[in-house]
């Protein structure tokens, strides 16, 4: 069976955060609860040239939901056996079975398991499977007017935009091999060379 | 972080203490030969069944605390599932063994003050029960040994956890020999400049360990893995007091000993309990920074 999976493409997001914005929307998601999170990336400085200040700086954004990893360290790590993988990659939290540890949490290097205070239990992206089942595309990806998300069977992906699965500040993708793919942006390895900050931590 | 995970503090402090006195003095006492001792003619209760009875009460009292970790405790019954791929099911799975363990070889002893005058039996017992302690003790490194946070996958956590065992272990069972040296069948077995040796070494042990592997701070310490993760100004300070509590522990133990003095029990007890109290207090300053550096790879 065919996995699922994600395509970003970094040079075209605005980050307007429509996706973030429709995921919430979409599952009816609490105050600070994003299972789609728009990062936004910044750096650069001031540089002089010839006693000349010019401003050289870049920016970008990254949106990730939960990449329903070939190699889910979520689910390799709670306890309860609460977090299982469909056939079709998709990888879910059995609400009657997590007992709200937040042992996942710790683990997951993208963020994507997010604690529900009110209901004292995690939760994460499902890839909008009732969508999906339904033939429609998952909520963040109907709505991005950029263009930017797209989503499909990740072999396809991989071999229409490449097998790219990590830009600043995403970790290297060998680790839970999250099923997605990244158009990076230009200044993506310039961000990687000089650290840039990731500017709204605040936000998400 | 920090602040939301005391129970994980207590709970991780209770499971090492249990671990470190189990291992350092029920263990050689089941060998020693003199646990053969009748208690019943005594008249007392065996140190061996205070020993399992206090590990026992300290495991219950660590597992209760764990669940004020838990969004959804009623649900804990499910904790250990997981146990073909989570560390921290196995962890709960030989928290549960250790516990039933020493829970019933207490009440063996209980009931059946007599049996502990058959060693084999008794042995095998008390080393199955060892095991399962050190099997706990295991799994709780591997909890946090996680691939994906390096600030915890590195020597400092396996090094501190076992510090932890052995120092609050030692102090602590010293604390019940000295108590109950004169209660118990049997007298100060093991010898309590034993526990003061134990003590003594994982006094100086952690003070290496606070110094060199502290993550962030310590001199060889494991380095942030993002930007995210700056060493807050707090930590330089706490590494600071956890040094002097752990120099102070040593001191106390090094100039009193241990109950060395019988002539004195009142003040060995004093600066045994002062021992242990500053042991504690290091510990779980250590702990406390132990969550506050949690920083993963990613974001
Ligand atoms: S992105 Fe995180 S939550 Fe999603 S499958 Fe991968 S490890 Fe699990
Ligand atoms: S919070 Fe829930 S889903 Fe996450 S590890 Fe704990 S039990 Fe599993």
């Amino acid at each position: 069976m065919s996995r699922l999976g994600f395509f970003f493409d970094a040079s075209a997001c605005s980050g307007c955060k429509a996706c973030q914005a429709a995921c919430k929307d979409k599952n009816g998601l609490e105050v600070g609860v994003l299972w789609r999170r728009v990062y936004e990336v910044q750096g650069g400085a001031w540089r002089n040239e010839g006693g000349l200040w010019r401003p050289d700086v870049f920016a970008y954004n990254v949106s990730i939901a939960c990449n329903h990893c070939e190699l889910p360290i979520c689910r390799n790590v709670c306890p309860t056996a609460a977090i299982e993988q469909r056939e079709d990659g998709i990888v879910t939290i059995d609400r009657a079975r997590c007992i709200g540890c937040r042992y996942c949490e710790w683990a997951c290097p993208y963020g994507a398991l997010q604690f529900d205070e009110p209901a004292n239990r995690m939760t994460k992206c499902d890839f909008c499977a009732d969508e999906i089942e339904a033939g429609r595309p998952p909520a963040c990806v109907a709505a991005c007017p950029m263009r930017a998300l797209d989503f499909g069977d990740i072999e396809e992906l991989r071999a229409r935009h490449g097998a790219t699965a990590a830009i600043f500040p995403l970790p290297a993708p060998d680790v839970t091999k999250p099923a997605l793919v990244i158009k990076p942006h230009r200044d993506a390895a310039r961000a990687e060379a000089e650290g840039a900050e990731v500017a709204n931590w605040e936000e998400i | 972080m920090a602040r939301r995970e005391w129970p994980l503090v207590v709970f991780t402090l209770l499971g090492q203490t249990a671990v470190g006195a189990f291992g350092l003095t029920a263990v050689p006492l089941a060998f020693s030969g003199r646990s053969a001792a009748g208690a019943a003619e005594a008249g007392g209760p065996s140190l061996m069944f205070v020993l399992c009875a206090g590990v026992a009460a300290l495991l219950a009292v660590a597992a209760v605390i764990s669940f004020l970790h838990l969004g959804r405790p009623w649900l804990a019954f499910h904790a250990a599932d997981n146990i073909k791929r989570s560390w921290l099911s196995r962890e709960i799975f030989c928290l549960i063994a250790f516990l039933f363990l020493a829970a019933g070889l207490a009440a063996w002893l209980w009931l059946r003050p007599e049996s502990a005058a058959r060693p084999g039996p008794l042995r095998a017992a008390v080393v199955a029960a060892g095991l399962s302690g050190l099997a706990f003790l295991y799994s709780m490194v591997r909890v946090y040994m996680l691939e994906t946070v390096p600030v915890w996958r590195n020597i400092h956590t396996p090094a501190s956890f076992l510090v932890s065992a052995l120092l609050l272990g030692s102090l602590g069972s010293a604390l019940v020999l000295s108590g109950l040296a004169d209660r118990t069948a049997q007298g100060g077995v093991p010898s309590a400049r034993y526990q003061a040796s134990v003590a003594l070494i994982a006094a100086a042990a952690g003070l290496a360990v606070t110094i060199f592997l502290t993550p962030l701070a310590g001199v060889f310490g494991a380095r942030a893995a993002t930007l995210r993760a700056r060493p807050g100004k707090g930590i330089v300070p706490l590494i600071a007091v956890r040094t002097l509590l752990l120099a102070g522990v040593g001191a106390c133990v090094l100039i009193h000993g241990i109950g060395a003095n019988p002539s004195a029990p009142m003040k060995a007890r004093l600066f045994l309990w002062t021992a242990l109290a500053g042991a504690l207090a290091a510990a779980g300053v250590g702990r406390w920074l132990f969550y506050a550096v949690y920083d993963r790879i990613g974001v």
